[in-house]
């Protein structure tokens, strides 16, 4: 199953919305996207999940990259919107503070500090 | 020095065998003419010894041949011996090496002469084999300079033709014959790569799953390990079991993220160092936190990290104490029903250090079993949908009531079958499991 990733603009935050199954097949794809975002300065990213059905740990480590990438350009990664089985990956992994996760693109743009998590 | 005879006159310094047919030779002051078709011959002379009398050659498929040749003259005659002897052989001709540069492309054979303006010799060579890749290389070599076909061929051309001794038959069998042995070449190279992958492979997996280490008979062991769909690529998943004393047993099951040997190679590392750990006595709630620490100091990337579940039985007291990181929780079979084991998920190693939590589990019996696993059991689809197997779907397949026909020691194996048969298809990731058992077992 292929991915789908687009990106958009808001405010000093590029939102990008992925769709589909983000495994060892296709994270490569979103990889590139981000690269080519950090490439032009964009180090303030929101991935918008509501479309993803699926996450493995190859997915996670795109995200775990971007996140370390970003941090070390002074800027911030956040998740928004996973669905139920993506949010269980992330809760087993541990990784749902450390990828600060929200449940709506909107907190995760305004950044509220009350991620799903907690 | 260029020898611009493909066959010289019977007065040359070497004595020629006798030519019976008028079949085309290539002469620097006598052009060809158009002799009788091979099909009326019934001799054919063979200027080398040692070939077939037949003259027609096997049927086979057309071949393309890049004739790499700056004079005219002998371009032509190359293209009338190849056309007496209907040898569907397609000729293009390139007059210069730069020009053959441009039309290698798709060609099964370059015929070079040695003795081109842009390029003498061997340099000439050199160059051609670098950008033939797939395509052989024949060279043409004058009479005074045969030791230079002989270092050819020990540079890496297939053969090599000294003029002034071919004709179209010998010429046609010696393009077939190279492009054959290049294919042979390829195939071999091919093979022994692949060889050298699986034996890197094989290498790897036995690191990443040994033996267990134990003596006890107190409870039993079964393991197990599939390969993914991507059978090419090993994953990074690990097992091990250590018995450090006669009432206790440690056991691991964990999975480096990313699929390649580096990972495979970690994975190894991981599971070393865990068993040294344990065997070194360092403190149960200190093993995973050095665990990481090597994790951190040894990965390539930074964001390459690893989920792991362990497991300590304690055999005497009947109880087992299980951390997690990351991995999804074992499942535990027992009094006829299947629960995951409700130790709570701490963080995946390598990212943001936080010490995982020890969950205590007492046993009310002395007929158990605890299945650890990694994620590749059950990220398997169910059916067409969305849905993946996950823990609850996993924990079903072990309350159907098919599965109590199956012996323990073929339990994962089972199990597997049945995440592909719902998956539709072989897993796409790698599956490792432990399967330790007491007593009964469920």
């Amino acid at each position: 199953m292929s991915l789908t990733v687009h990106t958009e603009q808001r405010g000093d935050v590029v939102v990008v919305s992925v769709a589909g199954e983000l495994d060892m097949a296709t994270a490569p794809q979103l990889q590139d996207q981000i690269t080519d975002l950090l490439d032009k300065g964009r180090n303030r990213l929101v991935f918008d999940l509501a479309d993803v059905s699926f996450c493995d740990s190859t997915g996670l480590s795109v995200f775990v990259r971007a996140k370390n990438s970003c941090d070390e350009a002074g800027g911030v990664v956040r998740l928004a919107a996973p669905q139920r089985g993506v949010l269980r990956i992330l809760e087993v992994s541990g990784l749902v503070e450390v990828l600060h996760t929200y449940p709506t693109v909107d907190q995760a743009v305004a950044g509220e500090p009350s991620p799903a998590s907690s | 020095m260029r020898d611009r005879c493909l066959i010289q006159d019977q007065q040359g310094t070497r004595k020629e065998p006798d030519i019976t047919s008028d079949l085309p030779r290539l002469a620097a002051v006598t052009r060809p003419h158009r002799g009788p078709g091979l099909a009326g011959s019934s001799v054919v002379p063979y200027p080398h010894g040692g070939l077939s009398r037949h003259a027609n050659l096997p049927p086979g498929e057309r071949l393309r041949v890049l004739l790499v040749e700056d004079d005219e003259g002998d371009a032509f005659l190359v293209g009338e011996l190849l056309a007496e002897t209907n040898s569907m052989i397609d000729l293009q001709v390139a007059t210069s090496l730069s020009e053959a540069r441009r039309r290698i492309t798709n060609v099964d054979c370059v015929l070079l002469d040695l003795g081109l303006p842009d390029a003498q010799g061997l340099d000439g060579l050199r160059q051609v084999l670098e950008m033939s890749s797939g395509a052989a290389v024949c060279v043409l070599t004058g009479r005074s300079d045969e030791h230079l076909g002989i270092v050819a061929v020990a540079e890496g051309a297939q053969d090599y033709l000294v003029k002034g001794q071919v004709d179209g038959v010998l010429l046609t069998r010696a393009l077939r014959y190279a492009v054959e042995r290049k294919r042979a070449d390829e195939n071999a190279r091919r093979l022994r790569e692949v060889e050298l992958r699986q034996a890197e492979s094989a290498r790897l997996e036995r690191g990443l799953l040994p033996q267990p280490l134990m003596t006890t008979d107190e409870v039993a062991v079964h393991t197990f390990y599939r390969p993914g769909r991507h059978a090419a690529l090993i994953g990074g998943d690990f097992f091990d079991v250590v018995q450090t004393r006669p009432d206790r047993l440690d056991l691991i099951v964990g999975d480096v993220c990313g699929h390649g040997v580096d990972e495979a190679a970690l994975g190894v590392e991981l599971r070393v160092a865990w068993r040294a750990l344990v065997l070194a006595g360092v403190p149960d709630d200190e093993v995973l936190p050095a665990l990481e620490q090597v994790l951190m100091s040894e990965r390539r990337l930074q964001e390459i990290f690893a989920t792991v579940a362990t497991t300590r039985l304690d055999l005497d007291a009947n109880r087992a104490t299980v951390r997690l990181a990351g991995h999804p929780p074992p499942l535990l079979l027992s009094g006829g029903r299947v629960v995951p084991v409700p130790a709570p998920g701490g963080r995946l190693l390598g990212v943001r250090p936080r010490r995982p939590t020890a969950y205590d589990l007492e046993f009310d019996t002395h007929d158990w079993s605890l299945l650890m696993y990694t994620d590749g059991l059950i990220e398997g689809r169910v059916g067409t949908s969305d849905e993946r197997l996950d823990v609850p779907g996993l924990s079903g397949l072990l309350d159907e009531p098919a599965n109590r026909q199956v012996s323990l020691p073929e339990l994962p194996a089972w199990l597997v079958g049945r995440a592909e048969q719902i998956n539709g298809g072989p897993l796409a990731d790698d599956v490792a499991m432990l399967l330790v058992t007491r007593g009964g077992g469920r």
